[in-house]
């Protein structure tokens, strides 16, 4: 699975908001506003990588429990894919 | 034909085919300076403005003038240059900007504004050039400016940016940068080219740490005869008496 959409991120009142480069043929046009975990979910969707690769990314990169992060996960996906952003 | 303006602080030498668009730069011209930058337009580049403002209706001379503005507005990136949909008045050597999509009402209150505050006047009504320099932004006038054709060639220094809407009253109230990001990229020229979008994304990020934001909620009867100016007065004091603390 990847990101449809290249984007590129800004630091705004200390939120991160990530905005599509390439929206021209496609439906999302919004900006995404994102705490540091969603963040690094969206950089490793800018590549065709799977569930199970950015779960292991995380676990690497942050303390957590697998179950936990698992989860997190799977919520974040599913909200990517229900708003068109992830394929 | 071949000729120099001076727009946004730097010379551009235009090679058109139609001299349409060197008759609006008129009082932008400039004599045997060095460019900055050169732009070339084409039959292709008229074809594909043509596309985008979906009508055969529209001159070649008037699309050719689209080109050179959008190739204007794609060169001066490079310094830190970007174009914005929106109606922009100066108060000395300061401005603000009212933006909002066309219909709402930016131009109605511009009018408000140059009845009611004898010192206002119209740096660009409809597409203004702005530079980010640090911790200031600077907005330029330039010969696109609107049917109105409102503009004074000039630059001043930008301070609020209002985001306008329709209502029953007229109301305005300070906003932080995260409520505005959606209603800013939505009223920010956005290149196809994906280098040149990552670079106006961040001089928006830029942008959005020299100015304030306000949103505004107005009350357009659509014949300016029966307003009065209440809204045109509610933004001038809420806009530069936050100005004047700074």
């Amino acid at each position: 699975m990847k990101c449809k959409y290249v984007f590129e991120k800004m630091e705004i009142d200390d939120q991160i908001m990530a905005v599509p480069l390439n929206t021209e043929n496609e439906e999302f046009h919004g900006v995404l506003r994102l705490n540091e975990t969603a963040a690094a979910i969206i950089d490793l969707l800018q590549e065709e990588t799977t569930e199970e690769d950015i779960i292991e990314n995380l676990l690497k990169a942050y303390e957590g429990d697998r179950n936990e992060i698992t989860s997190y996960v799977q919520a974040c996906l599913e909200q990517l894919k229900e708003a068109g952003i992830v394929e | 034909m071949v000729f120099q303006i001076g727009i946004a602080g730097k010379i551009m030498e235009l090679h058109t085919l139609y001299d349409w668009t060197f008759q609006m730069c008129r009082a932008y011209i400039v004599e045997k300076a060095q460019p900055d930058y050169v732009v070339k337009t084409s039959l292709t580049d008229i074809e594909f403005e043509r596309l985008q403002e979906g009508s055969d209706v529209q001159s070649d001379g008037y699309l050719e003038s689209l080109a050179v503005y959008r190739k204007i507005s794609e060169a001066l990136l490079e310094d830190q240059t970007f174009l914005m949909h929106g109606s922009v008045i100066g108060i000395g050597d300061q401005a603000v900007m009212f933006t909002a999509p066309s219909g709402t009402g930016k131009t109605t209150l511009t009018q408000l504004w140059q009845r009611h505050i004898p010192e206002a006047y119209v740096v660009n009504g409809d597409k203004p050039l702005l530079r980010v320099d640090g911790e200031k932004t600077y907005v330029y006038g330039t010969p696109w400016c609107g049917k109105e054709n409102e503009n004074t060639n000039c630059s001043a220094v930008l301070k609020a940016i209002c985001f306008l809407k329709r209502g029953d009253s007229n109301s305005i109230r300070k906003i932080n940068a995260m409520q505005s990001v959606s209603m800013l990229m939505g009223q920010i020229y956005r290149p196809k080219d994906q280098e040149k979008m990552r670079k106006t994304v961040k001089l928006m990020s830029d942008l959005m740490k020299t100015v304030e934001f306000y949103h505004m909620t107005f009350q357009n009867y659509e014949d300016l005869l029966l307003m009065d100016g209440e809204a045109a007065l509610l933004s001038y004091q809420t806009l530069f008496s936050i100005y004047q603390e700074r």
